[in-house]
């Protein structure tokens, strides 16, 4: 019989490390003897890269999985509410250049393409604003749900930006307190591996050798089992997503400045700028391509950005450059290792993936926990098949960014155009979604990171030229449609006069705090 | 409008408060906040239910008096007279405020007494005087007191509800209300206790309960909300009647 799956040995902390611990704990009853036992190894002097500062939606459910309260969560890592993200001078770089893509799906999305409606008629609205509330709340600064709503609930469906710093720290001490992981702060240095390859164990400086079933690589850029223990190669990116160095600086507010509800994302001649609102302060970078601007420009760039907001004070900030090498590994679980986060892909932060394919990586690892070796290989090979095509899927819909905007005026637009950069699979999407909507067909994945609907708000707040198939029109659909349009009006003026603005309702939970039902 | 002012002897020396008039002055007022010390009896008028404050978000003991917003079926059906008030409206037209005078040093807060000046009970002519010669008289004494009692309520009712929150025994209540008319209404914002999890609280827990007196609070608002359905069929006695008097009127 194969030896039956009772020990994870996590090598590694950060938000990838403590997530994976609190997911497979959780999930798996650590805390008893009966259930499957975690083992946490964190070298105590390697500092984690604090990227990924925005979640999504699905974060609320990971969470509650671990049996976090939301309350606690909010306090103690520094959150605010996220409802999607605001794309500013992306399509043409003029001044009044901006859309949408919002959490909350299309009004009627489930029963009607909208899309033809509104650009038959669109009333003077943006694709997003016509369908969809959110971004009405966005702009006027307005928080998805009330300090009446119980923990986890949305009025608007939400994610959250936090310090991806505390973030760590705090499901650390839940790990260990509440779910029962075992917790080892100490270097691993080399590791023991038995005759079939698997990891038989992991030698550290003052606990000696830990063996275990399952090893999971979270040791970030050093990606230390599956990078050099393994080899496995790294597929870089690069010559899709140009982006490679980011510049990135902490703004304290000015007294009761407003903390937007969404992640501001600013074009600029060779990148481009996030702006995030954490309740504390703002965390805002400048990610570049190297090859098309020098470093000396871009803190430039970065500073005139925050000089709209700061004045002065922006001419004395020092900033914080990280490498960025986008791409993933060929394989992600190799014999009975795993990698998650930063050890298995990275790319730019646009549209926040990094945690939320911690979360998916994190969750598939728990839910898929093979009973024993023999299994293993079968849930490997599924695994390293789902996470190539979610790595792919990303990237895809990261470039749709860069092909859609009209931008001509720099050689960093221009060449991200050049149908060479473009994946194949992407290439012949757009073909399709010249003449029809990005449907769920094309994305047809049980738990998909990004579901058409996200495509159709990038596709249309960046006005894609786009053909209707000449059919007449279905006088049913026609009024259905205007039925959703008026609900949608509806539904953004009772929620504009309801709803508190985001800073009143994160002061609200820090002094009260949400009840769970 | 409410408007405050701190209580004194040389500013309100004149005024009088009728002290007749509650009722009518909350005519359609569908819920108030109830104390512990008042919940058993206040039990057996009222349907009790935890409520979330809006400002907060935080639960609070409230007894129900209509099945709609502004709506007062003790007050329409004549019913409010031979009920028992709770503290919270017998305390009106006084409240406890943070003493302006005192906001600005370090001192613990020490509530001071106010009176709304613009409450229709409050004039110059008729009802009890606050001060005879200077001196708080007998009605204003009995007035503090009702406060004070009030604010030792809010905090007992804060422990209670946080050892509720703790072993997560406040589920939400949905009211569907069918009336005999055709009409239907769903009642949602009320909470009570979840008697399933109630039983399953440990012993040393269930001791703690019993104790403090929690038992009895506990029982009190689940027994009364049996008194939904005596403000239901008040309803469609009064729904019947409109509807009677309406085809006479037409007939």
């Amino acid at each position: 019989m194969s030896k039956s799956l009772k020990h994870v040995v996590i090598v590694g902390g950060g938000s990838a490390g403590w997530s994976t611990a609190g997911s497979i704990a959780a999930m798996h009853n650590s805390k008893s003897k009966q259930g499957i036992k975690v083992t946490l190894i964190e070298s105590p002097d390697v500092s984690s890269v604090g990227v990924g500062e925005g979640t999504w939606p699905t974060m609320r459910g990971t969470l509650q999985k671990m049996g976090v309260s939301e309350t606690d969560f909010m306090r103690q890592c520094d959150v605010s509410f996220k409802q999607g993200s605001k794309f500013v001078k992306w399509v043409t770089g003029s001044e009044d250049d901006f859309y949408y893509h919002p959490f909350v799906l299309p009004q009627g999305y489930f029963d009607i393409n909208l899309f033809k409606y509104w650009q038959q008629d669109s009333q003077g609205k943006s694709y997003s604003d016509a369908v969809c509330f959110q971004e009405q709340l966005c702009e006027k600064g307005l928080a998805p749900k009330l300090i009446t709503s119980p923990e986890y609930a949305a009025a608007a469906n939400y994610a959250y930006h936090l310090d991806a710093g505390k973030f760590s720290e705090f499901l650390k001490s839940h790990c260990i307190n509440n779910l029962g992981v075992e917790y080892v702060s100490d270097h691993v240095g080399t590791i023991k591996s038995t005759d079939s390859g698997d990891i038989h164990s992991v030698n550290t400086k003052n606990h000696g050798d830990i063996s275990g079933d399952l090893f999971v690589d979270c040791t970030g850029f050093s990606s230390l089992l599956i990078g050099k223990h393994y080899q496995v190669p790294f597929i870089s990116k690069k010559d899709v997503l140009f982006i490679d160095t980011a510049l990135a600086v902490q703004i304290p507010y000015e007294e009761d400045d407003a903390i937007a509800s969404h992640t501001i994302s600013t074009a600029q001649d060779a990148g481009w700028i996030w702006d995030i609102g954490l309740p504390s302060r703002r965390g805002v970078g400048h990610v570049y391509s190297s090859s098309h601007t020098s470093q000396v420009d871009a803190e430039n760039v970065l500073r005139a950005y925050l000089h709209h907001s700061i004045g002065e004070k922006s001419e004395d900030l020092v900033f914080r450059k990280i490498d960025i090498n986008p791409g993933f590994r060929e394989k992600f679980w190799v014999n009975n290792c795993v990698a998650v986060g930063m050890a298995a892909g990275f790319l730019e932060p646009l549209e926040a993936s990094a945690l939320v394919m911690i979360e998916l990586a994190a969750t598939t690892i728990s839910e898929q926990l093979p009973a024993d070796r023999e299994c293993m290989d079968i849930v490997a090979k599924h695994y390293n098949a789902r996470f190539s095509y979610n790595w792919e899927r990303i990237i895809d819909f990261l470039k749709l960014h860069y092909i859609a905007s009209k931008r001509l005026d720099t050689a960093f637009w221009r060449d991200n155009r050049n149908p060479d950069t473009i994946p194949e699979s992407l290439q012949e999407l757009m073909s399709l979604w010249k003449h029809r909507s990005p449907s769920e067909y094309d994305f047809s994945h049980k738990r998909e990171v990004f579901s058409a609907a996200s495509y159709q708000y990038v596709l249309y707040g960046m006005d894609f030229e786009f053909t209707q198939m000449p059919s007449e029109a279905n006088e049913t659909e026609q009024k259905l449609a205007q039925r959703m349009f008026a609900d949608n009006r509806k539904v953004t003026e009772k929620y504009v006069s309801a709803l508190p603005t985001n800073r009143e309702l994160i002061s609200k939970v820090a002094k009260f705090g949400f009840s769970r039902v | 409008m409410i408007k405050l002012e701190k209580v004194n002897s040389e500013q309100h020396q004149e005024i009088k408060v009728l002290t007749e008039g509650v009722l009518t002055n909350n005519a359609k007022l569908h819920m108030s906040h109830i104390m512990p010390q008042e919940f058993e009896q206040a039990s057996q008028y009222y349907p009790l239910f935890l409520c979330k404050d809006s400002d907060s978000g935080r639960f609070q003991p409230m007894a129900l008096f209509g099945l709609a917003a502004d709506e007062n079926i003790y007050q329409t059906s004549g019913l409010w007279e031979k009920c028992y008030l709770p503290l919270k409206l017998q305390s009106q037209p006084f409240y406890l405020i943070a003493d302006p005078e005192q906001e600005d040093n370090n001192e613990v807060d020490k509530p001071c007494l106010a009176i709304d000046i613009n409450d229709i009970r409050v004039q110059a002519n008729q009802g009890e005087s606050l001060f005879s010669e200077g001196k708080a008289t007998a009605y204003l004494k009995q007035q503090a007191n009702v406060l004070a009692e009030l604010s030792k309520g809010f905090m007992q009712n804060s422990d209670f509800i946080a050892l509720l929150s703790e072993h997560d025994l406040i589920e939400p209540v949905a009211l569907d209300i069918k009336y005999n008319n055709g009409q239907e209404y769903k009642l949602d914002g009320l909470y009570s206790i979840n008697k399933e999890m109630l039983e399953k609280v440990p012993t040393d827990i269930r001791k703690e309960f019993e104790q403090r007196g929690y038992v009895t609070l506990m029982i009190a608002m689940l027994s009364s909300i049996n008194h939904v359905g005596t403000l239901i069929d008040i309803k469609n006695e009064f729904n019947a009647q409109q509807q009677s008097s309406h085809t006479k009127r037409i007939n």
